[in-house]
């Protein structure tokens, strides 16, 4: 199944990678998705929740209630986190970009990498 | 804290741009993260750059959840937005219409200033008027004026008895309060001019704050036992005040501040809203305004007690502002009704001091808005033009484009495309021309009302608080972007309406009936425009020819030149009413004032009086001895009290007599204005008469030409000038002729007196042509505003013609090209087009004129010497369109005239 879905979308990558060191709400993901790509990958509102509802739909995230964020303020907010089916999905993807990134240091692409 | 209300207010609209479900399920969320972004943005063009990414990121989000796009096509936005992004962001979708860009400016500009002026215009308008006030239930609460029957008067403050009689019988209003202005010197320390401070000040009953429905953010408000003659000295302060002079420390409740050299106990901190209506219900009033006289935007500072003695208060005194609120059920009229009995009965118990006095119930509402209520209206009813003329100018460009494309949707049509595809590309265009006119717009609109804000009066209330306000522009692209769907999808309509063979068909039938139809329907789109376009130039023309009108008026006085300084004298020097008016330390710092000032570099000549020329001053009930009988109905005139320097500094012209130099020993002397001449001695020669005042018989000995000191708008009230010599001066201004730049003598003068004494510290000091400026300020305000409506709608009507016309000569090429073949000379094809164009101006004239009218009595109010139908302004109204309107007509016109008849008839 997951297979399927491969590509992922850049944002739903960033999410779902985001999403593997634990629960998130929304405005959690999006700093932490900004932070890890150095700042490089900026999710507005609208496209986060827009990934989101998809990632929902289709089984690889789920809501894990409500409740505030006490770094932030009263307001109750929702958490996500990783199903099964995401964890996998992830894991392929990133298996995904790693046959691609093999392929282009085969040819080439890249600057060659220090022998470890 | 603005900001954060704005971000979750527009995000809040952007949000219902999304499907329902979606909205349920997300919403709160969602808005919740947009906040927080919108709120970390920070300030700066930086942040607006990123708030605009934010904006555009739900746009683009609401787009894929409505068209239910496939999640692959999801992509994060890069990093940081920036100006390219947003360039290259657009330019997929411009790139047809780079094609035609001055269609597509045009366009986006039109939509743009139609779509900013209305936003930015709304906004003022709900910010001043349609916001609720921060009083609670204000439709309750009404001024209680007392009127004047012999100077005909409606709005005159209360004497302290009349306040308590109408307190104790009145049974419609459930409350009522008083309140007088003053201006207070504040310090923290005992005869410290660095420190002191003048501010505006109201003495208020205890009744006051709670009957307005206004409770201290910090501390108490006044008891009635603080209420009483002889009570504690204690002060409420603003907000303001608290921020900038005790750094909002909760510390200030109980520590004492100095306030005109008297220790008071702070007890309570106000809102900022507090003195909501302060300036526009003292500057309506007949006199005792107070620092409303100022003209500035001036903030009420401190609250003290009232403490009114209604044992010793005199009745003939007049000194504060009676408001009410009214029973739950009752009405102004009731209320009025009721008051108009109360003072009948105390004419009669008091004849003396109640002589011809009424009452004048009056909505707040009605005075604190009633004096921009008009000018406001009129804007809006202004810019509601301008938008027509946007939405008329924006349908015609489309048409045309739609008219040019129409051929190329045939073609199209016929080789396949479904028309559901053909329409599908139009709207993606008309979005794409909305969207850009929409985000100018916006822009345009932020920075028009920073601008207006810049510019406007300090009479309009609360302007302040005014910002954009997210509904007026959600109203405002709704109705353009309807306008711009709709016209984008004409074309598209054609194909289907008419089958895709028409335009295939032979060259005869381009100029057939649908063209001419077609033709038809945009030039009157145009004269729709022109109409409108003089419309608004008639308006913005009348105010222009007001205001210059207001500038030929002669004021009596000579403001340029002229430094204005004001003073109060402090507590330490004696004001004691029995040694009135000896007042010998008084007098001392007057002539010392002159003596100093007169010795720095580059003045002319130095004045003081008890108020400047554009002050109203109070008045005085007074008699003129041997026509005692006719003073009964006399309007009291304004007590001006002047020193001998006064006439000559402020260059006011000497009727008749001679100069007001007489000492204080000398016998007591008075002068009048040609309006109290007139007044109170008609063609009878007043010199040698005398007058009672204030215990003290006065002979005339002078006659001055009329001082408008109620602005140039009003004419002269009768007046009395007092020497200051035989009437000291406690409290006034300084006035100072200067030789060169007024304001560069500042510094010397506060040294000059500083120099005489310390204690007293001089404000409000500004050259007064700029306080001049202020009683102007409004309809300046109102005129440059239409002024600008006026030359956009004008613009674009000229747009407007120049398209419709180029369309014509482009879609005759060939009839224009068989009628040179056959002999017609370029001066006749010119002819031709010129003539065309000169129809729809005159048509549009016409019925423009017509139009302005039939509305022009709308501004009556704002005018002022001219006539809402004065033909010299239409004529120059009409003279200038017709002007612009033929140069808009000529280029047109000579391109039509160069085309190659061999190429034209050749072509296609």
């Amino acid at each position: 199944m997951p297979d399927r879905l491969l590509p992922l979308p850049p944002a739903w990558y960033h999410l779902l990678l985001a999403l593997m060191e634990g629960e998130r709400h929304g405005y959690a993901l999006m700093q932490d998705v900004a932070a890890e790509s150095g700042g490089r990958v900026r999710l507005g509102p609208g496209t986060l929740y827009g990934a989101l509802k998809r990632l929902l739909e289709i089984g690889l995230v789920v809501e894990s209630g409500r409740r505030p964020d006490p770094l932030l303020d009263d307001e109750r907010r929702r958490y996500y986190r990783l199903t099964p089916m995401g964890r996998r999905a992830l894991a392929a993807e990133a298996a995904r970009h790693l046959r691609l990134v093999e392929l282009a240091r085969a040819k080439r692409v890249l600057a060659k990498p220090r022998t470890a | 804290m603005r900001g954060r209300e704005s971000g979750s207010r527009l995000g809040g609209l952007l949000l219902r741009l999304y499907p329902r479900r979606f909205r349920e399920q997300y919403g709160d969320d969602l808005l919740l993260i947009f906040r927080d972004a919108w709120r970390r943005a920070g300030s700066g063009p930086g942040a607006a750059l990123e708030r605009l990414g934010l904006v555009l990121d739900l746009l683009r989000g609401a787009t894929a959840e409505r068209l239910e796009r496939s999640p692959a096509s999801i992509t994060p936005t890069r990093a940081r937005l920036t100006m390219r992004d947003l360039i290259s962001e657009f330019r997929q979708s411009v790139r047809s219409l780079a094609r035609v860009p001055g269609f597509s400016l045009a366009v986006i500009l039109t939509l743009a200033l139609g779509i900013g002026a209305n936003t930015a215009i709304f906004s003022v308008v709900d910010g001043v008027l349609l916001r609720p006030a921060p009083f609670a239930s204000i439709d309750r609460l009404t001024m209680i004026w007392e009127t004047d029957r012999k100077s005909g008067t409606l709005r005159e403050p209360a004497s302290i008895p009349d306040y308590f009689d109408f307190q104790e019988r009145t049974r419609r209003f459930e409350r009522m309060a008083a309140f007088s202005p003053i201006t207070v010197t504040v310090s923290s320390n005992a005869g410290d001019a660095a420190d002191a401070e003048r501010l505006a000040a109201l003495w208020v009953t205890h009744e006051f704050l709670p009957m307005v429905g206004i409770t201290p953010i910090l501390g108490t408000g006044i008891t009635p036992a603080q209420d009483k003659p002889g009570g504690p000295l204690v002060a409420l302060i603003s907000e303001g005040m608290w921020t900038e002079r005790f750094a909002r420390s909760t510390s200030v409740i109980g520590s004492t501040i100095r306030i005109s050299d008297s220790p008071f106990t702070v007890i309570g901190v106000l809102p900022a809203s507090a003195d909501f209506g302060t300036l526009q219900i003292l500057g309506m009033a007949a006199y005792r305004r107070g620092f409303a006289d100022r003209g500035g935007p001036t903030r009420v500072d401190v609250w003290i007690p009232l403490q009114a003695d209604r044992v010793n208060a005199n009745r003939d005194n007049h000194p504060i502002f009676v408001m009410g609120r009214l029973t739950p059920g009752a009405n102004a009229a009731q209320g009025q009704e009721e008051m108009t009995a109360i003072t009948a009965d105390l004419e009669r118990l008091y004849h003396a001091a109640n002589d011809a006095r009424g009452a004048h119930v009056e909505p707040l509402s009605a005075v604190v808005f009633g004096g921009v209520k008009p000018a406001l209206l009129v804007l809006i009813g202004a810019v509601g033009l301008v938008l027509l003329v946007a939405c008329a100018n924006v349908a015609n460009l489309l048409l045309a484009r739609g008219a040019v494309r129409a051929r190329e949707v045939s073609v199209r049509a016929a080789l396949g495309a479904s028309v559901g595809r053909l329409t599908r590309q139009f709207l993606v265009e008309s979005a794409v021309l909305t969207g850009s006119g929409a985000l100018v717009g916006i822009l345009l609109a932020l920075g028009g009302l920073r601008v207006l804000l810049a510019l406007a009066p300090a009479s309009i209330p609360r302007v302040g608080a005014v910002g954009i306000d997210a509904r007026v522009l959600a109203i405002t692209l709704v109705l353009t972007a309807v306008v711009g769907v709709v016209f984008g999808l004409v074309p598209a309509m054609q194909a289907r309406r008419r089958g895709a063979d028409l335009h295939l068909q032979s060259e005869s039938a381009r100029g057939a009936s649908s063209g001419r139809e077609h033709r038809r329907f945009r030039s009157g789109l145009v004269v729709a425009e022109l109409a409108l376009a003089v419309v608004l130039m008639v308006g913005a023309g009348l105010l222009i020819k007001s205001l210059w009108r207001l500038y030929q008026v002669d004021p009596g006085f000579q403001a340029e030149g002229v430094l204005k300084a004001e003073f109060q004298l402090p507590a330490q020097y004696p004001q004691r009413r029995s040694d009135w008016p000896r007042w010998l330390e008084i007098r001392r710092f007057g002539e010392e004032v002159q003596r100093r000032v007169a010795a720095i570099p580059g003045v002319a000549s130095v004045a003081i009086a008890g108020a400047h020329p554009l002050e109203a001053g109070y008045t005085s009930s007074i008699v003129v001895v041997g026509k005692e009988a006719e003073a009964a109905d006399w309007p009291e005139p304004s007590i001006r009290l002047v020193d001998s320097g006064y006439f000559r500094t402020m260059r006011v012209r000497l009727a008749s007599g001679r100069a007001l130099n007489d000492d204080a020993e000398a016998p007591p002397v008075v002068g009048l204005n040609e309006a109290a001449r007139e007044r109170f001695f008609g063609t009878q020669d007043p010199m040698g008469h005398r007058v009672r005042l204030w215990g003290i018989e006065r002979t005339i000995v002078a006659v001055f030409a009329n001082e408008r000191f109620h602005g140039l708008a009003q004419d002269a009230s009768p007046a009395l000038y007092l020497p200051a010599s035989q009437a000291p001066i406690p409290n006034g201004s300084i006035l100072v002729r200067v030789n060169g730049d007024p304001s560069s003598i500042a510094g010397a003068l506060r040294s000059a007196v500083r120099e005489v004494d310390p204690t007293v510290p001089l404000h409000a000091i500004e050259p007064l042509t700029v306080t001049l400026s202020q009683t102007t300020a409004q309809r300046r305000f109102t005129m440059l505003v239409l002024g600008v409506f006026a030359a956009i709608a004008l613009v674009l009507a000229m747009v407007g013609v120049h398209g419709v016309l180029s369309y014509t000569v482009a879609q005759r090429t060939r009839e224009i090209g068989i009628r040179m073949a056959l002999g017609a000379d370029r001066e006749s094809v010119r002819g031709l087009v010129l003539g065309q164009g000169v129809r729809l101006v005159l048509v549009g004239l016409g019925i423009g004129v017509a139009g302005a009218l039939a509305t022009a009595r709308l501004l009556s109010t704002l005018l002022y010497g001219v006539s809402p139908s004065d033909p010299a302004t239409l004529g120059a109204v009409a003279l200038g369109l017709g002007a612009v309107a033929l140069l808009a007509s000529w280029l047109p016109a000579r391109r039509a005239a160069r085309v190659d008849p061999v190429a034209a008839l050749r072509a296609e």
